[in-house]
């Protein structure tokens, strides 16, 4: 048998499900390890209370130096779950193109043999069937040595000293290019001693991996936050203090697509974390080659109130915050080729249009949709390589009114609108609050078709026009 | 010369019973176990993972045990220390 015959038929005995339960099971010794942690650092509090002198000290630091093993073996069960996850979709989206090349081949009279090769040779069928599966037996291939070289890696740096401290971070504002540069440079234990040691400095350093950024912040939240759908793609929370949460659902380095999902007024964190997974599902879907991972980015102070939301300071602020995490996600990711596009939802756009103004913001597209205004008059103003603008025609937004409490009587009525559609509201009015309607004609961005019913909140309903539209845009392929 | 020399046998005492038990937890405990059908290089590395990570699981509950034995002795030499001090001091007329 050669290697791609063998790689077939593993390929159609694996089951990717029974591969995700190991990686939770990895995830759920990392809990049991970070409880062993916290008993010991519970013992000694309690020494401490009890004994003082130079022996307390002694006995103390020793005992702390146990704790920071039981963190470590916790962190590296929390890296098999990372590696072991990945390795999981990757087997799923293999699958998936494996099943698209046996179903063509079937329905144009073909078979596939038990090597993987379609028989008979006849065109243009045989190149079409046999395309996805190869594509498929590459993917696993690589994925196979991916897995197998971080899970090596692991064993090997588990096994070693915690290590001495590293070199100090670059200083604030150092560029995330420059942290990344500087983390790479480190040596394993290096990284895992910082990562231990130091997770609040970790955790929110845009430049750093996802990977790592997720082990700090899994240590600093303690268990406080449900992360994890045990049936999805692995989460990695790329950051999570003074109220702002950031988090992907697949690794975002590793992903050849990558979607920022920038939510707007009284943004609800699982909904919005829906919404960007769905996105990145149904993109999985249409494209199992490659791999999209969405990042809920919730690093600003949302608008709660209408009244909030007319002014334009809270944009302006989290603007910055968004073009430093993009310049971190670029910074961190595994090759040149990944694809950035950032989208952003309601004041969400009025966010990534504030980002977008002057040159710098790491994207390849920006997304509006539902928007207000994005802050500029025209598409040409962003200076991002291609602009796209979504609003179903009954979305209310774009009936928005000139003053918020008639805006917060129009979005009152926004139940009504699926069923009145425009006739509720009027036209759409070219001068939002934030500037020119970005599916207006004149702002020139390439406008995405939604479903007429979706209002301003049925974008993500899964089977409809709109959501295909986004995932779409994040492939590249609209 | 420890001038801030304090403390309290019992209570470093009740400290040794919950480090032994955590030490039996933590040797007791089995990281997951790989997936072997079909092979794949990553059971392998998975599996060798797994390995690795009870053998530092084991190396911690030793230290564990050890430490907890060490407090156990502690406790003991402060006892018998203050015994001694004591019995000397009452032998002077």
């Amino acid at each position: 048998m050669t290697e791609v015959s063998i790689t077939y038929a593993r390929l159609r005995a694996t089951d990717p499900d029974r591969w995700l339960a190991v990686a939770v099971a990895w995830r759920q010794h990392a809990a049991t390890a970070g409880r062993w942690a916290a008993q010991i650092a519970a013992r000694i509090g309690r020494i401490t209370a009890a004994w003082t002198g130079a022996a307390a000290e002694a006995a103390t630091a020793h005992l702390e130096k146990l704790r920071r093993v039981a963190v470590q073996i916790q962190l590296h069960c929390w890296s098999a779950d990372q590696a072991l996850s990945e390795w999981a979709g990757a087997l799923r989206r293999a699958r998936a193109l494996l099943s698209r090349g046996v179903e063509i081949a079937t329905r144009a009279g073909l078979r596939v043999d038990d090597d993987g090769r379609v028989t008979p040779p006849v065109a243009p069928w045989f190149g079409q069937a046999m395309a996805p599966i190869q594509d498929a037996l590459r993917l696993a291939g690589a994925a196979d040595a991916e897995a197998t070289a971080r899970l090596a890696e692991l064993a090997d740096s588990l096994m070693s000293d915690l290590g001495a401290a590293p070199p100090p971070f670059p200083p604030p504002p150092a560029a995330p290019a420059r942290v990344a540069v500087w983390w790479a440079g480190l040596t394993p234990a290096q990284r895992f001693w910082l990562i231990a040691t130091e997770p609040e400095l970790v955790g929110g350093r845009d430049g750093l991996p996802a990977a790592t950024r997720d082990l700090a912040n899994r240590l600093l939240v303690d268990g406080r936050i449900d992360l994890d759908d045990p049936a999805g793609p692995r989460s990695y929370l790329l950051r999570a203090d003074h109220d702002h949460i950031v988090l992907a659902s697949g690794d975002p380095d590793a992903a050849s697509n990558v979607l920022t999902h920038v939510p707007g007024m009284a943004a609800d964190q699982p909904r919005e974390r829906d919404r960007a997974a769905l996105v990145a599902a149904r993109a999985t879907a249409l494209d199992p080659a490659t791999a999209t991972s969405a990042v809920l980015w919730l690093g600003y102070d949302t608008p709660d109130t209408v009244p909030e939301a007319a002014g334009r300071d809270r944009a302006v602020a989290g603007a910055t915050a968004l073009r430093q995490f993009q310049a971190g996600l670029r910074a961190a990711h595994s090759d040149q080729t990944g694809r950035f596009t950032v989208l952003g939802h309601s004041y969400g756009s009025l966010v990534v249009g504030s980002a977008a103004a002057t040159p710098g913001l790491e994207a390849d597209a920006v997304v509006l949709v539902g928007s207000p205004g994005a802050g500029v008059d025209r598409a040409a103003d962003l200076a991002v390589p291609s602009v796209y603008a979504m609003s179903s025609v009954s979305d209310v937004v774009q009936y928005a009114a000139p003053a918020p409490d008639a805006l917060g009587r129009d979005l009152t009525a926004t139940g009504l609108a699926p069923v009145l559609g425009p006739a509720a509201f009027g036209l759409p009015e070219d001068e939002l609050w934030h500037g020119r309607n970005p599916v207006d004609d004149d702002f020139g961005a390439r406008v995405v078709p939604s479903q007429p019913d979706a209002g301003h909140s049925g974008y993500w309903d899964p089977g409809r026009p709109a959501l295909d539209g986004l995932a779409s845009i994040t492939l590249g392929r609209v | 010369m420890s001038p801030d020399l304090e403390v309290d046998t019992q209570a470093l005492q009740a400290c040794v019973r919950p480090l032994l038990e955590l030490s039996a937890t933590v040797r007791a405990a089995h990281p997951p176990a790989t997936l072997s059908t079909p092979r794949w290089a990553t059971s392998d590395a998975a599996g060798a993972l797994a390995t690795a990570t009870g053998v530092r699981g084991g190396l911690l509950a030793t230290d564990l045990a050890g430490a907890a034995d060490r407090l156990a002795a502690v406790v003991r030499d402060y006892d018998e220390a203050d015994e001694q001090i004591a019995g000397r001091l009452r032998a002077v007329r």
